[in-house]
């Protein structure tokens, strides 16, 4: 099983989405994740990272969702 | 030394939780001029892992110009707040202006070397071509 979610917001730049993500106290990854000869290819600069562990509860995901919708927010 | 124009953003960003700084912020990055793609070179780029930073300048009338972009929002503002502080100012001017509100009004961890690509390395690249304009002055 694979835990970890690679994703885009629209327009949103994945470096703004990861820092309004840190200031929530979400820790996710951004960047091309030194995979840069497929970030070329999917034709994007980079992407947010989420990945879910044994210790990560149903809550975290929550938290995660709201989080997305408060990067949504403060962009638009 | 207190400069009136960090002093004014740092009263534009008093009393504001992060949720509020970041929003302004974001408004101030959508406000920036972009800069042209024909000026977006490697030679005027600061690239790092996180986003992409461009940097170009030129004289005018003994003062320096300088135009910034960036393809992240958040760093379009912080950029869009050093313009408001640098652009357009002789060069030794730039280099007298130490930034203080930077820290100030709570952009500290944008300074880091692993967040974007360093907002030190921007201003080091802003006080670098100051330095050089300096001396031909």
């Amino acid at each position: 099983m694979c835990g970890a979610l690679s994703f885009n917001l629209d327009n949103i730049h994945h470096y703004d989405a990861g820092l309004i993500l840190d200031k929530m106290g979400i820790a996710v990854r951004t960047g091309h994740h030194c995979a840069q000869p497929l970030m070329s290819l999917l034709g994007v600069e980079g992407t947010v990272r989420a990945s879910f562990a044994l210790y990560n509860i149903k809550e975290d995901v929550d938290m995660l969702v709201e989080g997305i919708r408060k990067v949504e927010m403060i962009h638009n | 030394l207190r400069n009136a124009i960090q002093d004014e953003i740092i009263e534009q960003f008093a009393g504001l939780e992060w949720f509020d700084r970041y929003t302004l912020l974001i408004s101030f990055g959508k406000e920036l001029e972009p800069m042209d793609d024909a000026f977006k070179t490697e030679d005027n780029s600061i690239s790092g892992c996180q986003s992409r930073v461009w940097i170009s300048s030129h004289v005018e009338d003994g003062r320096l110009v300088f135009d910034l972009d960036s393809d992240a929002m958040i760093i379009r503002g912080i950029l869009a707040l050093l313009l408001r502080v640098v652009n357009n100012r002789p060069p030794e001017e730039v280099l007298d202006t130490e930034l203080y509100f930077i820290e100030e009004i709570g952009l500290k961890s944008n300074l880091s070397p692993a967040r974007s690509n360093g907002l030190e390395a921007i201003i080091g690249r802003i006080r670098e071509v100051a330095e050089q304009k300096a001396g031909k002055g």
